[in-house]
């Protein structure tokens, strides 16, 4: 299993970094207070989130993360100590502690170091996802279909997000797809012990991820078990010797990379704990006890619901020519030779998995599935591309070019918009206008406020209680928190979306919409001053949303009434 | 098993190399708001240049 440097595959990494790389600081706070330490981004853990789990393990406290395992944390961590040791060398980082400003020299600079180099990683295992799809093609098809694999994939549209950010979707995919790529070699050379037990190892590390990789894995366990020897060996089933110690490794693989990523074999009660916590049996930790909104019912219209939200995510990654184009790649597959089918059946179990215990809409994770689907559709252009028939040729390269042009588009709009979030001009607006030791007031999560001065206090409006809860947002919470306004008189308030915004309003779930209608009303003590929302770059390609409002979102910030300012930007 | 240490020592050293490159440019950004904060002398908050977000700052 290797990756052969190939001109192609030097091409198709200096593209993905070209595609990838702009924008990768996008999310990184700027830390001039506790409360400002977190990235943008949903779920993204990065700077301090990896450091605290490694910190947990030696020192619990109750409010650690209870959400992944633990082999993105290790990952980036790693990634960390060789600036983290030079900024301890150089006396920048003397006296490491849990609390604001954790012993940093300069908080600021270095989480916001920290954060892109985080990101970077991410942004390099994203080419392990890309070059995976062209590995697994090449290995089963051939070279052809392995560019158009690899740019399916490079080009699908949340990989514009995910690759940059510190989320584990794309990390866990990385492994997936380096799983993948063996399949495929086994699946078009057979079975050795070495390709099962690399196998069992990519899948133990995509699970010691994120377990939703499970999905894809149950897919993967069953095709590698359909397919021959490499050796040709007859009778080869599970009553020979062979079979046995060949699935042997594989599992022992998985368990090793599994129990050793996963902080398993560190500490067991932390992955157990993990364990009950996905499994809603933790009442004590950040984000349980709660319930999922949005969630699909186990009921026929809730099925026929979730299942349309799949088919328009799926077509939302891929476009809707390039979803297309894997259907019929696909189906081209089965009818030529069914065995192929086997290559798609971790997409397929993954879709499964997810119909019977996620049950709630989000395009990443769709992720898995569409890669498996990208691959296909790079096989139906290689085979169009190959026909005899000029117009079949014709038509299957301007379907090609149409889905992965829109795609490309689509990521530029998505990157302009990093490039140039609201949360900058209203940084800048905010810093112009703020006076010494100001006061500004918000809602929801403080991750996602515009960067603020250190000498600048911010302070939450309402109690926040996240995604899980519901939230006081009666007349009563109203006139409480216009009274409190009144007494803490802020010189500025701070009304955003963020993830737990239900679809299509501008303010997050703790803001009481009779407030929000009062505020835009002018009402109230406070009146609109501003408003940030950076204009698409391509509004007429029609990028689909992201999972959550995070990449520019409207900013609207009000101030008292007697501050004559007001204006778009 | 050579290969995977000698693969991650290197990728070590980019990975410092890489945070070098970015504090430098971060200290660069510092200052830069500086001298933009000199020249156009605007805004009401008077605090160090290094805790702040400048008028018209981007990353």
């Amino acid at each position: 299993m290797s990756i052969r440097l190939e001109r192609s595959v030097v091409w198709i990494v200096v593209l993905a970094l070209v595609l990838y790389l702009p924008g990768v600081w996008w999310g990184a706070p700027h830390a001039t207070g506790p409360d400002r330490i977190k990235a943008w981004a949903v779920d993204d853990e990065t700077p301090l989130g990896p450091l605290a789990e490694l910190s947990n393990i030696a020192h619990p406290r109750p409010d650690r993360n209870l959400g992944y395992p633990l082999l993105y944390s290790f990952l980036t961590s790693a990634a960390y100590m060789p600036y983290l040791g030079y900024l301890y060398l150089t006396g920048r980082f003397r006296a490491p502690s849990g609390d604001y400003p954790f012993g940093l020299g300069d908080p600021v600079g270095t989480l916001w170091v920290l954060t892109v180099l985080a990101h970077l990683l991410t942004v390099l295992l994203s080419l392990g996802v890309i070059l995976g799809a062209y590995r697994a093609a090449q290995a089963y098809w051939d070279r052809r279909t392995a560019i158009w694999s690899a740019l399916f994939v490079m080009t699908a549209y949340p990989m514009f997000y995910y690759a940059r950010t510190g989320n584990v979707d794309v990390p866990m995919l990385c492994f997936l797809a380096v799983g993948y790529a063996i399949l495929a070699l086994i699946l078009a050379q057979g079975v050795t012990i070495r390709r099962v037990a690399l196998l069992g190892l990519s899948v133990g590390l995509a699970l010691a991820t994120k377990e939703s990789a499970l999905g894809v894995v149950i897919g993967m366990a069953i095709a590698a078990l359909a397919a021959p020897r490499a050796d040709g060996l007859a009778r080869y089933d599970w009553r020979n010797a062979r079979w046995w110690r060949t699935w042997g490794a594989g599992i022992l693989a998985a368990l090793v990379a599994l129990g050793a990523g996963s902080g398993f074999f560190i500490e067991p009660s932390r992955y157990l704990a993990h364990l009950a916590f996905l499994t809603g049996r933790v009442e004590a930790a950040p984000g349980a006890g709660g319930t999922i909104p949005l969630a699909f019912p186990l009921t026929m219209q809730g099925h026929l619901e979730y299942l349309r939200q799949i088919v328009a995510y799926l077509v939302d990654i891929l476009t809707l020519p390039g979803l297309v184009l894997a259907v019929l790649g696909l189906a081209d597959a089965l009818r030529r030779r069914p065995r192929e089918g086997l290559l798609a059946l971790p997409g397929l179990t993954y879709l499964i998995f997810i119909f019977i215990t996620l049950r709630t809409g989000q395009m990443r994770y769709l992720l898995p599935a569409a890669f498996v689907l990208a691959i296909f559709a790079g096989r139906a252009v290689a085979r169009g591309w190959s026909a005899g028939a000029p117009a079949v040729r014709a038509i299957t390269m301007a379907t090609a070019l149409v889905a992965i042009g829109l795609s490309v588009l689509r990521g530029v709009d998505l990157t302009y918009a990093m490039l140039r979030d609201s949360r900058w001009a209203a940084a800048a607006w905010l810093a112009n206008r703020m006076p010494n030791g100001g006061r500004v007031e918000y809602f929801g999560a403080s991750q996602k406020l515009p960067p603020l001065a250190a000498n600048v206090a911010s302070a939450r409006s309402a109690d926040y209680r996240g995604l899980f809860f519901e939230h006081d947002t009666s007349e009563a919470k109203v006139a409480e928190i216009v009274a409190s306004w009144e007494a803490n008189h802020p010189d500025f308030i701070l009304v955003m979306p963020d993830h737990t915004s239900r679809p299509g309003l501008e303010y997050d779930a703790s803001v009481p919409p009779g407030l929000y209608r009062a505020l835009l009303e002018g009402s109230l003590p406070y009146h609109l001053a501003a408003t940030f929302k950076t204009p698409s770059l391509l509004s007429w390609v029609r990028r689909p949303a992201l999972d959550y409002p995070s990449v520019n979102p409207p900013i609207r910030i009000f101030a008292p009434a007697q501050v004559q300012v007001r204006g778009t930007y | 098993m050579a290969l995977l240490s000698v693969s991650l020592v290197i990728l070590g050293i980019v990975f410092f190399l890489m945070a070098v490159v970015l504090q430098q440019g971060w200290m660069i950004q510092r200052e830069l708001w500086a001298v933009q904060r000199s020249l156009l002398g605007n805004g009401t908050n008077s605090q160090p240049v290094e805790d702040g977000v400048q008028p018209g700052a981007s990353r």
